[in-house]
């Protein structure tokens, strides 16, 4: 049986995970090193953050029913279990039915403040309206000229500063996301569809480095091809909208760089699920030019993750995959709280045609795989309801697992 | 004089590996469409897999009953067997003349699923009894089986 212990997360301090990521060069100046150190004393250690999960879906038809909601109400189990309040941020395109993510992202002013080309016709793809100021993000072709790629940076910085970046910041932004290293302008890896997903991760990755909470966890949730850097997500019919420039595509090569600008909220990270199809192969490579496994990427670009989960092979519709979320959030959960081996075992392990991969980084410093043990007490199918004990019942109709999204105060 | 087409479906996996396509009106149909009816057959099978009870289809079939301007009615039949995928389009697109319009039922076999199999339709399609009915009709029917891995 897991061990339910009360959490414990002053082992791993703020302050360690800031010296870790530096010795890894961050190319964080002097003055800055100092400043972080000021803010940790005065913010304390991470015992004393808020924890929250970024749970982000390019899949925006299905996953506010049922894989949001059960990882909420897993969070929910850990809390009730004593191990501790961890909230979630949602990041997504708006959800099949309307509801819209970037309140939680920008705070609800600065979301109400900005029109998106999904809420309103006069824009295109990628535009996002603030005041009377049209903002174009991301290119209308697959051949953009040289003249739009380089008005994106002018419309990006706009829109960084809007949802809180400093100056500073957004030009750090521009520098990784939209230049190349010769300083010519290139558009984002990810595809215009993708950009208010962007747009959104950008903004919690830069309070969290802010100070004003710590993310314990990242959940990456989409569709994907085997050897392909990018998770999409799909339209109404269920088109996946794939299109690697235009379409909604959102590109781990960003993830990557974005790494370099938010040093300290990328070290904050513990957990990195992929709930994805075939993440085993996510091509990416290192500095000589060889495949990266997924593991080997994971821990690259956050230097303190401990746990990990991908899909070999074909993972399931979101209404199953509801459950492989959801235990692997409790069972990080459990890990936190002490209990070393909650990682060994599993109800939800594999489908038909998928296997769920749990890895884990040892004392070592290595990510090895995870052996799973089936073990149907480490979680819950209810009759196909959960732990949320519900069917296709939106996570925002449901005021017991609100209390677990965080809102931007 | 009737004309009884057999046109078997292969599955058009995509990448992803969720998807496959089933049947729809032929392209060699120049007869003129008038009205038809389409009955999705899906049996359904509850296996366990690792211990934890997984749906999957056995068989899924199609039939449609094409009503042509002129002419008798033209059944066209289509069917997958044991096929991994879990969600199942059946294109709708035909010669169809205005006015026209295709009556969906759908038909489910075999094992209680945990969840209502998901039933997409193109705009315009309402509920007529235990059917839809569908006017102008273009695009696909999308089913999606809960529950599937």
């Amino acid at each position: 049986m897991p061990d339910h212990s009360e959490r414990n997360r002053t082992t791993s301090s703020s302050s360690s995970r800031a010296s870790a990521h530096d010795s890894t060069g961050s190319g964080s100046t002097s003055n800055s090193e100092m400043a972080d150190v000021v803010r940790t004393l005065n913010e304390g250690t991470e015992a004393d953050k808020e924890q929250v999960v970024i749970y982000l879906t390019q899949n925006s038809v299905t996953h506010h029913k049922d894989e949001i909601p059960e990882t909420l109400a897993a969070l929910q189990r850990a809390d009730n279990q004593g191990m501790g309040k961890t909230s979630m941020i949602p990041i997504s395109d708006p959800f099949k039915g309307g509801h819209q993510t970037g309140q939680y992202a920008f705070g609800e002013g600065t979301a109400a403040s900005m029109k998106w080309w999904h809420e309103d016709n006069s824009l295109k793809d990628g535009q996002v309206k603030i005041g009377e100021e049209v903002l174009t993000l991301g290119p209308e072709t697959d051949t953009p000229t040289d003249a739009q790629v380089a008005a994106l940076q002018a419309d990006w910085r706009i829109a960084l500063v809007h949802v809180g970046l400093t100056d500073d910041k957004a030009t750090e932004v521009i520098k990784v996301l939209l230049k190349n290293q010769d300083g010519s302008a290139k558009t984002t890896a990810s595809g215009t569809g993708a950009s208010n997903e962007l747009l959104q991760l950008i903004s919690v990755l830069n309070r969290a480095e802010n100070g004003e909470f710590d993310i314990s966890a990242l959940v990456l949730s989409g569709h994907h091809y085997s050897g392909t850097s990018y998770m999409f997500g799909e339209s109404g019919n269920h088109e996946y909208d794939d299109d690697q420039k235009t379409g909604d595509t959102l590109d781990f090569n960003d993830i990557e760089v974005l790494a370099t600008v938010f040093p300290k909220a990328y070290s904050q990270v513990d957990s990195v699920m992929f709930s994805a199809c075939n993440t085993h192969e996510i091509d990416q490579q290192n500095a000589d030019g060889e495949q990266m496994s997924t593991p080997e990427w994971v821990q690259g670009v956050f230097p303190n993750v401990q746990t990990m989960s991908n899909w070999e092979g074909i993972a399931p519709g979101s209404d199953f995959a509801a459950f492989f979320s959801g235990e692997f959030m409790l069972d990080a959960a459990r890990k936190e709280s002490g209990d070393q081996g909650a990682m060994d075992d599993a109800y939800f392990r594999k489908t038909r045609i998928g296997d769920n991969k749990r890895w884990e980084t040892g004392t070592d410093g290595a990510m090895t795989e995870t052996k799973i043990a089936k073990n149907t007490g480490s979680y819950t199918y209810n009759d196909y309801k959960g732990y949320r004990n519900t069917n296709h019942e939106p996570f925002y109709k449901r005021e017991d697992l609100m209390k677990y999204v965080l809102k931007k105060k | 004089m009737s004309l009884t087409l057999l046109w078997v479906g292969m599955a058009l996996a995509k990448p992803t590996g969720l998807d496959a396509s089933i049947g729809g009106i032929p392209a060699d149909l120049n007869t003129p469409l008038q009205s038809a009816t389409l009955t999705v057959t899906l049996d359904v099978e509850m296996r366990p897999v690792d211990g934890i009870s997984m749906s999957r289809a056995r068989k899924v079939s199609t039939h449609f009953v094409l009503t042509p301007m002129q002419g008798d009615p033209v059944p066209v039949e289509a069917s997958l067997v044991n096929s991994p995928a879990c969600r199942f389009r059946v294109p709708l697109a035909g010669p169809w003349q205005p006015g026209s319009a295709l009556t969906v039922s759908v038909v489910i076999t075999g094992d209680s699923l945990p969840m209502a199999l998901d039933v997409q339709l193109p705009p315009g399609a309402k509920p007529a009894g235990q059917s839809w009915r569908l006017p102008a009709p273009t695009g696909e029917l999308i089913l999606t089986l809960p529950a599937c891995g």
